[in-house]
């Protein structure tokens, strides 16, 4: 998978965030925060393929988590990115 | 014979400043372009301009393929469509615009990100003065965004060397409190009533009166530091809530515009909003139409400064 190549990740004040101008809906906007490890999950892979496995690996690497914890977590993530079309 | 010859080919060329960015104005020769753009009088410009985009007048025929609309909306000016369209290879944005149902459609079209804008008004319709007023306004609401500028639809006023911004959807009581503060606090000016603009320079952003003022006269070529952004609620009580970051932004977000689907405008006007959010306090208020909400919406915004 893959992330919109078209969106960008902001950091407003200690906040992240994607403005998403949906251009089929005239007076839409949408404007999803991400938390610090989304946020980093979200600049590790952009523009790139990657799976699940890969995503869960960086979190296991880089914070102190167990991969099933990480899996568990990375699946409910990209359920929530695909229903939101970031993906 | 001669005289005749130029009177036709010859055009009235002006310049504007606008929140500190020119833009030069080409309009059929032998207009009077103060009789015909009276608000803009107070911003021409006879310095060196640097024009952010020019904005010419002249009857044409656009070959135009791929035409798409994009939006459509009713003002109190009027009414106006949208359309992205191609003209040979090159990306436009074609606008119509309609005074009143009935009225005649008088055309725009601009480049993807409108530097280079061309009008074809109906010159012997009535409303024409101000179709030119809202092209305008229109072209220079995006012209700006790549200048770190932002057209707001907002009521301003100034106090004590600052001026502060109030937003809200059309009949939320802008102008009503910013009249509130004028007759509650001395010293309190107007700034703009709808439309002014705000600009980042040099990391500080600005508030600037413009030639669009919605149905209050208030014309003025004049600027202040931004002191707060305050989004009015109409409510039972009045009640004042500091906004932060992400929300911040969100309630900043709708009072502004860029095209839609236009990624680098929109990317523009994201980059700002985020910066002057970072830089300004922002609040919303619920508020009555009383003394009472001016008070509470000058203290909250004054004392929520940022560190």
């Amino acid at each position: 998978m893959r992330l919109d190549n078209s969106l960008r990740l902001r950091k407003m004040g200690r906040r992240y965030m994607i403005v998403r101008d949906d251009g089929d809906n005239v007076n839409m906007t949408d404007v999803f925060t991400l938390n610090d490890t989304a946020a980093a999950l979200w600049q590790e892979f952009s523009g790139k393929e990657f799976s699940a496995e890969d995503m869960c690996s960086y979190l296991v690497d880089n914070y102190e988590v167990d991969a099933e914890v990480a899996l568990r977590d990375v699946n409910a993530l990209i359920e929530e990115w695909r229903r939101f079309g970031l993906l | 014979m001669i005289n005749e010859f130029f009177r036709t080919i010859n055009t009235a060329l002006e310049y504007y400043r606008v929140a500190g960015l020119d833009f030069s104005v080409t309009l059929p020769a032998d207009t009077d372009t103060d009789s015909l753009l009276p608000s803009f009088t107070p911003f021409r410009w006879t310095g060196d301009a640097n024009p952010v985009f020019s904005f010419t007048t002249a009857p044409e025929t656009w070959r135009l393929s791929g035409m798409r609309k994009i939006d459509e909306s009713d003002t109190d000016l009027g009414n106006m469509v949208l359309f992205s369209a191609a003209e040979l290879d090159e990306e436009r944005y074609l606008i119509e615009l309609r005074g009143r149902k009935d009225g005649p459609v008088h055309k725009m079209l601009a480049d993807s990100l409108f530097g280079n804008v061309r009008a074809d008004l109906d010159w012997t319709s009535p409303d024409a003065p101000a179709i030119l007023g809202s092209m305008l306004r229109i072209a220079f609401s995006q012209a700006v965004l790549l200048h770190g500028g932002i057209s707001v639809h907002a009521s301003s006023v100034a106090l004590d060397g600052k001026a502060y911004l109030f937003l809200g959807s059309s009949g939320t009581g802008k102008s009503t409190h910013s009249a509130l503060w004028l007759r509650t606090f001395d010293g309190c000016e107007l700034v703009n009533d709808d439309n002014p603009a705000l600009r980042l320079e040099n990391g500080l952003v600005y508030v600037y009166g413009t030639p669009w003022s919605g149905k209050t006269p208030c014309y003025r070529n004049v600027s202040f530091p931004l002191g707060g952004i305050v989004r009015l609620e109409q409510a039972g009580s009045n009640a004042f809530t500091p906004l932060e970051e992400v929300n911040a932004f969100v309630s900043l977000l709708p009072s502004c515009s860029a095209v839609k689907g236009n990624r680098r405008l929109q990317d523009c006007l994201h980059d700002t909003i985020s910066e002057i959010c970072d830089k300004v306090p922002v609040g919303l208020l619920r508020c009555l139409p009383d003394a009472g909400a001016a008070v509470l919406c000058k203290n909250g915004i004054c004392k929520n400064l940022i560190q």
